[in-house]
């Protein structure tokens, strides 16, 4: 529906509130939860490996290990956790740990879990990816887990938290119209199966045997609205006592509503521009007649640095973002480890950055397409536009190309097919935890053998900075990995491999009276909601 | 008859047949749906493997015969969001659209019908003129703006119904329906109102003119002539002829409803297929998409026959082809 509507619905609203009363999250019904949501859960855990089926495996199903705010590995189902040597490590599970039905939870059941996330057919979007660094797994005694890694990965807990663990008669015989009728959806969890109606809600009960500290709500409904407007409405008008995933633009309204409260927390996503560095002819840039260049401007450091610096990243933040956002110097959003500390922010300079492109040879500019996604990203079409608009007035002639993600990702990832020449992307630090999934897939040199640069897209090759970043990946002590990465990311941030935008915000919003703690990775968890 | 039955049987075959290829095509060409599907930390190695199980990679024609031969064994293919084989994920969602679109219909009915009567019989009154004018506001505003100023007038202002979501159910025949509790009442009648406003002023136009067209006829003015009443002929004689072309544009009107509440479901998140649909496209749920198609051409075919016979019955001039 057309924006102008869905800020009309709004502002009407807002005419029409007068007190908080009688909309306020009351005491009376402080026990029931009822979260509107954008994503509606894949009942079968090990079918589509999403962030919001994540958050929704790990409140029903449980997982060894769950990630906190901070995307940082706690226990769960696992009480503690050892290695044993490089890449091997042992799990003990929680010998209070049970399934709904009273099972106790083994090693066995761990086990033919992540077998089936492994192996389900069918699956579009596999768990495979998921746990990809495992080489296997198996019961020591059936308490103990054994993981194998292919080396040695500091992200396998990040791994072994994607993965939800069922019953293993469940996990090797269930088929999929189980799980949806309720009969297979037994899990670990802090909340049991109630109630799924497909297309409108799923609604969960507390589980009073749970092992670990107890859920806070003695039910929570998750009711599916995909349509902005409508979960916004809905949270106006007391449907609902929770809405995720806020689109910035209702943000001002809600924050003048009385019956609203606004939660935002930094995301552990950042916007970047990728550029074509790796050719010397790219296929979307010409000069200013129209003819192609000899060379390729953008493998120049001062014209990347002249782009960068012609780009107002308050603006977008404030203007296109509606301030749900962070000016960004690197990639890596702050708090992460392997975040650099001593990186100086970026700064708009129109003057120095039309000096640097007269400097580099292009005091008449040339002509630039940039790419990006229209439906993947918060606002990613309005930022494109807004980024082409900065980048005119230093004198480039810019093309902006807003495509759906089915066709411009599988374009771009195709490494020896034409890519891009500048492109908008987002990535995020949830699957590790640290810098290193920004650094493993977008820094490095495409290296289709060992899995390195999937998303490095540029073709930006850096050798000794590959060298760190691989030595980065294998270290298993946190503080010295942090140092490594961060220094890799320093060198990366300072070539102008990518130029940072900014980092993204989670907003979630909630009816006075409710507090909610953001999760980095957007996850919507029912815990996370509490009155104060 | 009975050619009549084979003939229209052979036209569908080959209309489904043009249907599914066209579909095919078409969803080829909004590109892979594998890179919408999944988390881009996925190892290119592991996407490529899901790429050649789900057979993405063969040439069109491959993967268009593939499902040729599967669906003649009735597999749709499987949702690659739900899980679930498409056909049965689009029928386990028709009942609630069917319900909506049923609510939608009788409203309009009930409301249209008699306002056209009116309308009609009493066409120069200030209320008939009224009525006309908002049967043309009722076919020109788009579906979401009623939708949104029912849900500010109603659910904000007012709070007296909710903004959305399907209400409570009870088995009815064994279907679910919440058209039989007080609470699936109030959630279907904001999205039915919604959906009521086109085929009302639909109905009521037609009406009207019906009226206005066969109030003019000879066999009515020999009737008043006659000294009957007036009452009488509208309801006894005229009514019937009618209600031919009203019954012609309502058959296609229910097909439309049916497959393109998309706005209305998506607006109230009503789970039908007309929300399962635009949120499939966003996916590139192929199989979903592609099942849904084929399923809304067989229900427009199935309704453009029932539609047929029932004109046929309602006025014996008919002649069906192959009588």
């Amino acid at each position: 529906m057309s924006r102008k509507a869905a800020d009309t619905l709004v502002r009407w609203a807002v005419a029409l509130v007068a007190t908080c009363a009688g909309a306020c999250f009351s005491p009376s019904i402080a026990q029931e939860l009822t979260i509107g949501t954008r994503s509606e859960m894949t009942l079968d855990p090990h079918h589509f490996w999403s962030t919001p089926n994540r958050a929704y495996n790990v409140q029903l199903y449980g997982t060894l290990v769950r990630l906190d705010e901070r995307l940082q590995a706690q226990p769960m189902l696992a009480e503690s956790w050892k290695l044993v040597d490089d890449t091997t490590w042992e799990f003990k599970i929680d010998a209070h740990a049970r399934f709904h039905n009273s099972q106790p939870v083994t090693a066995d059941d761990v086990v033919a879990s992540f077998e089936r996330a492994r192996d389900l057919p069918n699956a579009a979007a596999s768990y495979r990816g998921a746990i990809d660094g495992i080489k296997e797994l198996g019961a020591v005694n059936p308490q103990t887990v054994r993981f194998l890694t292919k080396r040695p990965d500091p992200a396998l807990l990040h791994q072994v938290a994607q993965v939800a663990i069922i019953p293993r008669e469940i996990a090797r015989t269930a088929l999929q119209s189980d799980f949806i009728s309720g009969k297979a959806a037994i899990g670990a969890g802090p909340y049991k199966f109630v109630e799924f109606q497909a297309g409108n809600r799923l609604v969960l009960t507390r589980n009073e045997d749970f092992a670990g500290e107890k859920g806070r709500w003695a039910r929570v409904t998750f009711r599916t609205i995909t349509d902005d407007a409508a979960r916004v409405a809905a949270l106006i008008g007391g449907d609902v006592d929770l809405i995720d995933l806020v689109p910035p633009s209702f943000i001002a309204r809600l924050k003048s509503e009385q019956r609203t409260v606004v939660h935002m927390g930094t995301s552990d996503r950042t916007m970047y521009l990728i550029p074509d560095v790796g050719r010397d002819q790219s296929p979307f840039i010409r000069d200013v007649g129209g003819q192609p260049l000899s060379k390729n401007p953008l493998k120049d450091l001062r014209v990347r640095r002249a782009i960068s610096l012609a780009i107002d990243r308050e603006t977008l933040v404030q203007k296109v973002m509606e301030g749900a956002g962070q000016p960004a110097n690197q990639t890596v959003a702050p708090g992460v480890l392997g975040y650099a500390e001593a990186l100086p922010a970026l700064r708009l300079d129109l003057a120095e950055a039309k000096r640097l492109l007269a400097e580099a040879g292009y005091p008449e500019g040339f002509q630039l397409t940039i790419h990006c996604t229209n439906d993947r990203y918060i606002n990613d079409s309005r930022i494109c536009q807004s980024i082409g608009q900065m980048l005119s007035r230093l004198g480039i002639k810019m093309d902006v190309q807003a495509l759906p993600r089915a066709v411009l990702f599988p374009r771009i990832t195709n490494h020896e097919g034409e890519r891009i020449s500048l492109a908008l992307l987002a990535f995020g630090s949830g699957t590790t935890g640290d810098a290193g999934g920004i650094l493993n897939n977008t820094i490095h040199t495409w290296d289709r053998q060992r899995g390195f640069g999937a998303w490095n897209v540029g073709h930006y090759s850096n050798p000794e900075l590959d060298a760190a970043i691989e030595s980065a990946a294998a270290t298993l002590d946190a503080s010295e990995r942090g140092k490594r990465q961060a220094k890799a990311v320093a060198v990366a941030m300072e070539d102008l491999a990518v130029i940072p935008l900014f980092h993204s915000n989670v907003v979630v919003t909630s009816k006075k009276g409710l507090h909610y703690r953001i999760y980095a990775d957007e996850s919507t968890i029912a815990d996370a909601a509490t009155m104060p | 008859m009975g050619v009549f039955l084979l003939r229209r049987l052979f036209q569908a075959v080959v209309t489904l047949t043009i249907v599914s290829l066209l579909v095919f095509i078409g969803v080829f060409a909004i590109g892979n749906p594998i890179y919408v599907l999944v988390d881009p930390s996925a190892p290119p190695h592991v996407v490529e493997q899901t790429v050649k199980n789900l057979g993405l990679d063969l040439p069109l024609y491959q993967q268009y015969t593939r499902f040729i031969q599967a669906a003649l064994h009735g597999d749709f293919g499987t949702s690659y969001v739900h899980a679930q084989p498409s056909l049965r994920l689009i029928a386990g969602r028709f009942p609630a659209t069917l319900e909506l679109v049923v609510a939608g219909l009788a409203l309009a009915m009930a409301v249209g019908f008699p306002l056209g009567l009116i309308a009609g019989h009493w066409p120069k009154r200030r209320f008939s003129r009224a009525i006309s004018t908002i049967s043309i506001i009722g076919i020109s505003v788009p579906t979401f703006w009623i939708a949104l100023m029912l849900i500010i007038g109603f659910s904000l202002e007012l709070g007296v119904l909710p903004t959305g979501g399907r209400g409570a159910t009870r088995s009815f025949l064994g279907v679910e329906t919440s058209l039989l509790t007080l609470d699936g009442l109030a959630h279907v009648l904001l999205p039915a109102m919604t959906l009521s406003f086109f085929p009302m002023s639909l109905i009521i136009r037609l009406t009207r003119a019906g009226i206005r067209e066969h109030g003019k006829m000879d066999y009515v003015r020999f009737a008043h002539a006659m000294g009957l009443s007036p009452m009488r002929i509208l309801l006894q004689y005229m009514l019937r002829n009618i209600l031919i072309p009203i019954v012609t544009i309502l058959g296609i009107v229910f097909g439309t409803l049916v497959a393109f509440a998309v706005v209305t479901e998506s607006i109230f998140s009503w789970p039908g297929m007309g929300k399962l649909i635009i949120d499939s496209i966003k996916v590139s749920d192929r199989p979903v998409i592609v099942a849904y198609i084929l399923f809304v051409v067989t229900m427009f075919l199935v309704i453009n026959l029932v539609v047929d016979l029932l004109s046929a019955a309602l006025d014996p001039r008919i002649r069906l082809a192959g009588d």
